[in-house]
């Protein structure tokens, strides 16, 4: 938890931000890619992130969207990575590979993508 | 009257400096306010000197309809500022909150709430005109005989 | 964000150079900025929550009270997205007029945005004659709306007021001013040493960070990304409209964008003017039910209203996503990064044209 010496408390301006339609939408989308509560994505992405980013998360997302890549997409990484920026490129990039390396050992897909997202999760907790 | 109060008078009547800060308008004001800087209105042949320095300021220009950020940080800029000091309000915001005063808003009008307002411009936005009559006419009759009146 | 140094420079909420108020906290070492990140919240007003419910008559008033500087296009982009609900079209001689309001819009809006910047790089003598050339279009656009800003003038189906003759022949004769005058100024800031010196390869912006962040307008056209709304826009179309591209992507190339587009958008209104023909100014119609999501330029960028109507022509949802978001996050996360000197903080980000109304309304 941040402690705030001289800054006002900015969580409540940021949950504002993220309650506006377009923001809303993102946000649903990821947690559900997560499997996650919204508010407990909420409550990273505030802690995480600072008040521009949040409100350039709707474009951001709009921009990342666009990868071909279909385990990824089921993992919502580009959108973690390179919109949100709660994972560096390379961690993504990481844990895209540990994916493959799995499915090509026999695991089942789903089992992986699961495994992964548990990864993905401990990562970006707060 | 002493002679150095008269000297004060006149001096400051010709010297006004002016710091403005913007509590959630929509910068319609703002802009007004820039435009008075142009050489077509321009403020400096009046004396008016706009640096947004509230420890330098006299005169304070308030636009917008007061956002919760600003609670806690508009008093204490209220309190930079040295006396003799003045607030104006501009535009509709600072006194009535204009179209921002609905349910559901997040503004918390008027500012005369928070500080105390001299003058009020209404307008959506105002010309820069009225902003600079308004200026010149309430400044010299603040700061006439300050010492004297509040010794 | 975490914590890599110490030391945070603290810039605003009230800073001599910014019109309006924000906060960018920057760590330093020495003088070189490792990052930045922007706290807002100082002129958050909660537009889109006032909005729902609300019919479209008083909806279109807000819209226009989200940013003072671009209001017309404000203005336009939402009636144009009602219009595009309820299959209203525009009569053509009202199609024209908003062209050329919009296009003096974005004129004053750009030599704001360009007397900002010089006067952040404290070049007072160029920034106050581009202050007052912006007076030269203010005054067109008081004589074509009535008022000098947040002018209501664009309507579902057409326009409130006529150009007339007189109008129009004052429009000429302003343009013509604008153009000889702005080309003096041009040259002034293209030779200028002290202005090269602080703008030429200052706050880069490379391509793929500008696409990443989904940057718009002049700051991402100075980057080489040729996307440009007018483009695809029906009535620009008819006045052979070809975006304007730089590729050095520092903060002179956004600033001679700017002034680049200030000329093309008085050859864009001669244009309009010429092809313009008399008729009505209003169409009339009745807002239906509907989803939209529409898209228009504005002077700083891509600006998005998505909006959902019901068939009394009340507003149910909305959310609007200015370009002013987009250049901010961009300017902060990737222009700041790495900037030589703590002096050419300020210069970067006003050379991006923020709008703090607008990004957070």
């Amino acid at each position: 938890m941040t402690t705030y010496l001289y800054e006002k408390d900015l969580r409540q301006m940021k949950l504002l931000i993220l309650e506006s339609r377009r923001h809303d939408a993102v946000v649903q989308e990821i947690a559900t890619t997560l499997g996650i509560k919204r508010q407990q994505l909420r409550k990273i992405l505030i802690e995480r992130c600072d008040m521009i980013l949040l409100e350039n998360l709707p474009a951001r997302c709009d921009a990342a969207r666009e990868t071909d890549d279909l385990i990824s997409q089921s993992l919502g990484i580009p959108l973690i990575t390179q919109a949100a920026e709660l994972l560096t490129r390379e961690e993504g990039a990481r844990i895209r590979k540990g994916v493959n390396v799995q499915i090509e050992h026999g695991v089942p897909r789903e089992t992986a993508i699961l495994e992964a997202k548990t990864e993905i999760l401990e990562l970006i907790r707060v | 009257m002493s002679l150095l109060q008269s000297l004060k008078n006149s001096i400051r009547s010709r010297s006004i400096h002016v710091a403005y800060v913007n509590v959630g308008s929509c910068n319609g004001c703002d802009i007004e306010l820039l435009a008075c800087l142009s050489p077509r209105y321009d403020i400096e042949q009046y004396g008016i000197y706009v640096h947004n320095n509230p420890r330098e300021a006299d005169v304070l220009l308030i636009t917008g309809a007061f956002s919760p950020q600003w609670e806690d940080k508009l008093k204490p800029l209220w309190d930079k500022i040295p006396n003799p000091k003045v607030a104006v309000a501009i535009g509709n915001c600072p006194i009535s909150g204009c179209v921002f005063n609905r349910p559901e808003t997040l503004v918390d009008p008027p500012v005369s709430k928070h500080i105390p307002i001299a003058a009020e411009i209404p307008g959506c936005p105002p010309r820069p005109t009225e902003i600079i009559s308004t200026i010149l006419s309430l400044a010299p009759l603040i700061f006439k005989d300050y010492e004297e009146t509040n010794r | 964000m975490k914590k890599t140094v110490d030391v945070s420079l603290p810039i605003g909420p009230m800073h001599p150079l910014f019109k309006e108020p924000c906060r960018i906290k920057c760590e330093t070492r020495g003088e070189f900025v490792l990052s930045a990140e922007v706290e807002l919240g100082y002129v958050k007003k909660g537009i889109e929550r006032i909005m729902r419910g609300r019919p479209w008559q008083e909806v279109m008033f807000l819209a226009e009270r989200v940013c003072g500087i671009c209001s017309v296009v404000h203005n336009y982009v939402f009636i144009e997205a009602v219009e595009n609900v309820s299959g209203i079209a525009p009569t053509e001689r009202a199609a024209y007029l908003r062209v050329i309001v919009n296009e003096l819009d974005r004129m004053q809006s750009h030599l704001l945005a360009n007397y900002s910047y010089c006067y952040t790089i404290e070049h007072e003598t160029l920034a106050m004659y581009l202050l007052n050339l912006r007076e030269t279009v203010m005054d067109q656009l008081e004589l074509i709306t009535g008022a000098r800003v947040t002018c209501a003038f664009i309507i579902p189906g057409g326009v409130r007021c006529d150009l007339s003759a007189d109008g129009a022949a004052s429009l000429r004769t302003a343009l013509d001013h604008i153009d000889s005058e702005l080309s003096r100024f041009v040259r002034i800031f293209e030779t200028g040493p002290l202005i090269g010196l602080r703008s030429k390869g200052v706050g880069l912006l490379t391509k793929e960070a500008a696409i990443e962040a989904h940057a718009a307008g002049p700051t991402a056209r100075a980057s080489g990304i040729p996307d440009d709304l007018r483009n695809i826009h029906p009535t620009y179309r008819l006045l052979d409209f070809k975006p304007v591209i730089r590729y050095e992507g520092d903060n002179y190339a956004r600033i001679m964008v700017r002034f680049e587009e200030v000329f093309q958008s008085t050859g864009l209104i001669r244009t309009a003017l010429a092809l313009m023909k008399e008729g009505p100014i209003r169409g009339g119609g009745t807002i239906k039910a509907g989803t939209v999501r529409y898209r228009g330029e504005a002077p700083r960028g891509e600006l998005l209203y998505d909006l959902t109507t019901d068939e009394h022509g009340r507003i149910l949802e909305i959310a609007i996503q200015t370009p002013s978001i987009m250049n901010i996050q961009v300017c902060a996360h990737a222009m700041l990064k790495n900037a030589q000197s703590a002096a050419d903080i300020t210069a970067i980000f006003i050379s991006s044209d923020p709008c703090i109304a607008c990004t957070e309304r």
